[in-house]
């Protein structure tokens, strides 16, 4: 699998304005003290922004760690030990049995911490708990979401009941995709990260699971993408792009088209931006706080570093006979 | 007909030159028409003009429909033996007079003679002459600049928000191309697949006729099977109502209701629509299909009127 960027210099250079700005807006990233949250029940405390956007950095982190050249960077050292030490200092799993609603978000950041070469015992012994008490079945969840956590259980090695990955297939709205003339954000976003969980991020052939009409929905995500890149949805585009490395796609035509546009709206700063901040910025000509700009454009930005990493990643897998 | 779970799409067969999708469109956009024009619903000449298109059209696509679309024409034209033929857009219009000019109507003469004035109008222009134009009148492509079409990564990238130069290089491959009729002369599949990706976004918008005019700009840089032409040819057939027109303008229709009571909002906004939706639909089935070289001949309607003063 050849790279979807035209140069491994461009990538680099992407790859290092991202982590730049990764890290001047760490402060942002900082989770609650969760063993100081007393004023609510713990049932009733819900993720948040905040909560989620460590999170996804840690998601983000956990591909990043697959690949030397980009773990090896000076800001991504930086970040993965940020993270790591939030995890500790802000006792993220603090009373987990109760605070059934961040189970999902804290389902993740167990399956980072294993990658990122920790090792959390008491931690992986508490969630287990939970899904042992049946949170989970009580629940009625799409394919995709019951994937997103099927994903991270398996990562951190959970027990759990749920349907195999032909079975959520099978149910998946990959077997049958929504028209991409009616198809919603949402619906996409479905798509992208049923094939990111389902290929693990590039690393395993979906033919297993897709068999015959693995062409077809290569087709479907290459035409979602130019649908999004017309659209200028970096994000969208940028994930779909990512769906395709992991789908094997051999289009360098429409690669480098996504990844000279993802180039050129790179903000100096470094993020990436999504629909709205470039509406506004373009409507009213002004910025918003800093706060507030970056929780428009911190996904967007991971999403970048994500499609660096496994560009990087599935291009190696694939010299070495991986892919 | 049922749809069952794992049952394949109409479209993946019919795309590859069946035709039955627009062929039974065309019957049922027929019958919209008939229904029309049997309530008196084409008294303005640019409703007639429309209507008369659409009947032309739904004869080329269909030969079955022939003589039921003959019949129409009396029906939508109510005795009138003479149309302020500028009423329409030129597209319509010459469709229009392509179809009434073959017949024994009175209304032959108007046309052959509006055809007339066409010519000498085209004549008089300095410079690049438009393709439609030519091909209506005297069947050829025109004396377009044969050279080397300009590279269209020019005008890349793709963005919705700049349309006005989409719109350029939508104008430029319908004229180099002729609308189809000649060959485009270069590989240009990655710019013709970038250009479905605006189409089916313009879709999702419900701009339909940009959205069909970038569909059709495809299959002129493009005659294979593409996912994208696909999915904007599957839109197209299901955007056709139950009653046989295209388009589902309900909030516009009762806006304008509101504000002109008396006035039929519905044929002038779905006339138009109906006509480029059997026109995109049947060349995106058909690559072979041309509408144009159908409908105006090798020779063009200035030879096959054989009226006085052609």
């Amino acid at each position: 699998m050849q790279s979807v960027f035209r140069s491994a210099g461009d990538r680099n250079q992407i790859a290092q304005r991202l982590l730049a700005w990764l890290t001047d807006n760490l402060s942002f990233f900082d989770p609650p003290q969760e063993d100081l949250l007393f004023d609510q029940l713990p049932e009733q405390i819900e993720g948040g922004r905040v909560r989620k956007a460590f999170g996804e950095l840690g998601v983000a982190l956990r591909i990043v760690q697959r690949v030397p050249q980009l773990r090896s960077m000076d800001d991504a050292v930086r970040l993965r030990s940020f993270w790591l030490e939030k995890v500790k200092q802000r006792n993220i799993f603090f009373d987990a049995r109760r605070r059934v609603q961040l189970f999902p978000l804290l389902a993740v950041a167990l399956a980072v911490l294993e990658d990122l070469g920790d090792e959390p015992v008491e931690a992986k012994r508490v969630l287990q708990n939970v899904l042992d008490r049946g949170m989970l079945d009580r629940i009625e969840r799409s394919p995709w979401h019951k994937l997103d956590l099927k994903y991270y259980f398996d990562v951190a090695r959970l027990r759990y009941r749920m349907p195999d990955d032909a079975a959520l297939y099978a149910q998946s709205s990959l077997r049958h995709p929504p028209s991409l003339s009616y198809a919603s954000t949402m619906d996409l976003y479905g798509i992208t990260h049923l094939i990111f969980h389902f290929s693990d991020f590039g690393r395993s052939d979906l033919t297993r699971l897709a068999g015959e009409q693995l062409d077809a929905t290569r087709d479907y995500v290459s035409l979602a993408l130019r649908v999004c890149l017309f659209e200028r949805d970096f994000d969208l585009s940028a994930e779909l792009l990512m769906n395709l490395i992991c789908l094997r796609s051999h289009d360098r035509d429409l690669h480098w088209a996504v990844t000279d546009e993802l180039q050129k709206i790179q903000q100096p700063g470094g993020f990436i931006p999504d629909r709205m901040w470039l509406n506004e910025a373009q409507a009213e000509g002004k910025r918003p706080s800093r706060e507030d700009e970056f929780f428009a454009v911190y996904h967007p930005t991971l999403v970048m570093l994500l499609l660096v990493a496994c560009d990087i990643d599935t291009s190696s897998q694939a010299a070495v006979g991986h892919g | 007909m049922d749809v069952h779970a794992g049952e394949r799409p109409v479209t993946e067969a019919l795309v590859f030159g069946t035709f039955q999708a627009t062929r039974t469109a065309a019957a049922h956009a027929l019958d919209w028409l008939d229904t029309a024009a049997g309530a008196g619903r084409f008294d303005s000449d640019r409703l007639a003009i429309d209507g008369l298109a659409i009947t032309r059209v739904c004869s080329l696509i269909n030969d079955d429909l022939t003589d039921a679309a003959q019949a129409l024409v009396p029906h939508i034209l109510k005795g009138r033996t003479a149309l302020n033929w500028a009423a329409s857009d030129l597209f319509a219009t010459l469709l229009a007079l392509s179809g009434v000019i073959r017949g024994e109507d009175a209304i032959g003469d108007d046309a052959a003679n509006y055809l007339v004035l066409l010519r000498d109008v085209n004549a008089e222009r300095q410079g690049r002459q438009d393709a439609l134009l030519n091909q209506a009148l005297d069947g050829t492509a025109g004396a377009f600049d044969s050279s080397q079409p300009v590279a269209l990564e020019q005008a890349l990238p793709l963005r919705f928000d700049r349309l006005d130069a989409l719109k350029g290089v939508l104008c430029f491959i319908e004229q180099w191309s002729a609308f189809g009729a000649r060959a485009w002369p270069t590989d240009s599949l990655h710019f013709a697949r970038l250009l479905e990706g605006a189409a089916v976004a313009t879709l999702r918008g419900y701009e339909l006729p940009f959205g069909m005019r970038l569909l059709r700009a495809v299959r002129y840089l493009d005659k294979g099977h593409s996912a994208g032409l696909a999915a904007g040819f599957e839109f197209l057939r299901l955007s056709q109502g139950e009653d046989g027109g295209f388009g589902d303008y309900d909030a516009v229709i009762a806006r304008m209701a509101a504000q002109t009571p008396s006035q039929d909002a519905d044929l002038p906004l779905r006339l138009p629509v109906t006509l480029q939706a059997l026109w995109t639909m049947a060349e995106l089935e058909r690559p072979a299909f041309h509408l144009l070289g159908r409908a105006f001949g090798s020779t063009g309607l200035l030879r096959e009127g054989g009226r006085p003063g052609c």
